[in-house]
């Protein structure tokens, strides 16, 4: 009974304090409440599953960002040929739906956002995700992602060029900051 | 560098990050009961969640033996596939399978100048391909790894006991990127006679099973657990088919089997050389019905929590 007591509080805790980080990831990554929020579940899912097996090695932070990033991922890789699905067969509907709301909306500095987001490749997105919005040291987010300092710096670097380059092409970005 | 710092800070403002607070506490509520229900033993199970699993065990070894002379049937002709299963969760594989000896081969077909059975591709891949191939017929999606580790030896030059050495880093890395695998498993081809090899039911010859531990697995607890779950349902639904499980203390390199890498890691041999490969394969389709039963639990038994 007492360790079933500890093990829900320590899940209970662990919940609490990496929920927001953990939303917050996933949120960027997947560009929608909805999908934040399931794979938010997901993640903390798995952790639960694989909490026995944790083996203390890296630090809990970066463990439960590594099942985060596989999770992100996944559903990266399911989406991608739902999209592509998606855009071969309904781009083919003639749509009667755009009215002026809709564009407006699209005008949305954060839809363009988040479309800047999305465009970027995987491993952009991941880098950038943790190193900018979750502030991840270099040394963490190498070992979340399994790779050298050297590489996270490299390729955070070319992810923050390519988002900038994006936000300039949409005139978001130069408007927002006066030089 | 403040410039650079300003970009985050705008992509931030521009961002709905903020999680929704129902959705907070009722992801909290979902997993403390989740948690709860994770780590309680079988006693503290509430009674409809044990009467449920009760009941779909009782109506899985019914319809088991209902189907059983059919199913003998199929695995004889090698083609029909029981279709009873659950929907897939995730659609993610659950078992991985690799061959650390990817060359053993069988005697009957390809001996080589030697005398040895062993072959560069008429090997025990076939038999691993045939065992995936029958669980995903079953639902169950399988990674199934061919990469020839007696191959990799020649070229770095290494003796043979260094293959599990070779094959650890490919499980390893299997691993991280599959979390949710329920079953791995090394397959190779067993080195006992014939006569101890072989099973024969009505006239209709079968590769027996062994399972190989090794006691050195820091996991050889749960290793055991999970190899002895698996020889009781090889028991009771094709009695004799199961050599048993069997306990190795390693001397060599070879060390653990990489079963410490996973709770539910078992090395499996499956005939001997004097085998064919048809007695292999119909031995490997009565084995994926039998991780697929496994499996199917370890789902139901979530499910019902």
């Amino acid at each position: 009974m007492d360790t079933e007591c500890r093990l829900e509080n320590e899940m209970i805790e662990f919940y609490q304090a990496h929920y927001m980080d953990v939303y917050r990831f996933v949120m960027c990554y997947s560009g929608n409440r909805e999908d934040a929020e399931d794979l938010t579940q997901e993640v903390f899912i798995r952790l639960l599953r694989k909490l026995p097996s944790y083996d203390g090695r890296s630090s809990l932070r970066t463990w439960i960002f590594s099942i985060a990033k596989h999770t992100a991922i996944d559903h990266y890789r399911k989406n991608r040929f739902s999209k592509v699905f998606k855009m071969s067969f309904f781009n083919l509907l003639p749509s009667n739906a755009k009215g002026p709301c809709a564009l407006a909306e699209m005008n949305d500095t954060k839809t363009i956002v988040h479309e800047a987001i999305s465009k970027l490749t995987p491993a952009y997105r991941t880098v950038l995700i943790l190193r900018g919005i979750n502030e991840f040291s270099i040394r963490e987010t190498a070992a979340i992602l399994k790779w050298s300092e050297a590489k996270v710096k490299v390729v955070y670097h070319r992810a923050r060029k390519e988002i900038e380059s994006q936000l300039n092409e949409s005139q978001l970005w130069k408007e927002a900051i006066p030089k | 560098m403040n410039e650079k710092d300003e970009l985050m800070e705008f992509i931030k403002d521009n961002h709905d990050l903020e999680p929704d607070n129902d959705f907070v506490l009722s992801t909290e509520t979902h997993l403390t009961r989740m948690a709860r229900s994770q780590y309680t033993k079988p006693r503290y199970i509430q009674v409809p969640a044990l009467l449920s699993v009760l009941f779909i065990c009782t109506a899985s070894l019914f319809l088991l033996f209902i189907t059983d002379s059919r199913m003998i049937h199929e695995i004889i002709s090698g083609t029909g596939q029981t279709t009873n299963s659950l929907p897939m969760l995730y659609n993610e594989p659950y078992v991985f399978i690799y061959h650390t000896h990817t060359q053993e081969s069988f005697q009957s077909k390809f001996t080589n100048a030697d005398g040895k059975a062993v072959d560069e591709t008429l090997n025990i891949t076939l038999v691993g391909k045939r065992l995936a191939d029958s669980l995903e017929a079953l639902q169950i999606r399988t990674i199934h790894d061919t990469t020839d580790f007696a191959e990799l030896l020649n070229k770095k030059g290494l003796p043979s006991p260094h293959a599990f050495l070779l094959s650890r880093e490919k499980v390893k890395q299997t691993l991280q990127e599959n979390e949710q695998l329920l079953v791995v498993a090394d397959i190779h081809r067993g080195s006992v006679s014939r006569e101890a090899s072989t099973l024969d039911k009505n006239g209709v010859t079968y590769a027996k099973i062994e399972l190989v531990l090794s006691e050195d697995s820091s996991r050889h607890e749960e290793n055991l657990l999970f190899a002895q779950s698996l020889h009781r349902k090889m028991e009771t639904a094709f009695p004799g088919f199961s050599r048993g499980i069997v306990l190795k203390k390693s001397q060599s390199i070879s060390a653990n089997y990489n079963q410490d890498l996973f709770p539910n890691a078992v090395l499996i041999t499956i005939g001997g050389v004097e085998n064919t490969l048809q007695e292999e394969y119909r031995t490997v389709d009565m084995l994926a019905e039998i991780l697929h039963e496994y499996i199917n639990e370890e789902f139901t038994a979530r499910l019902t929590r």
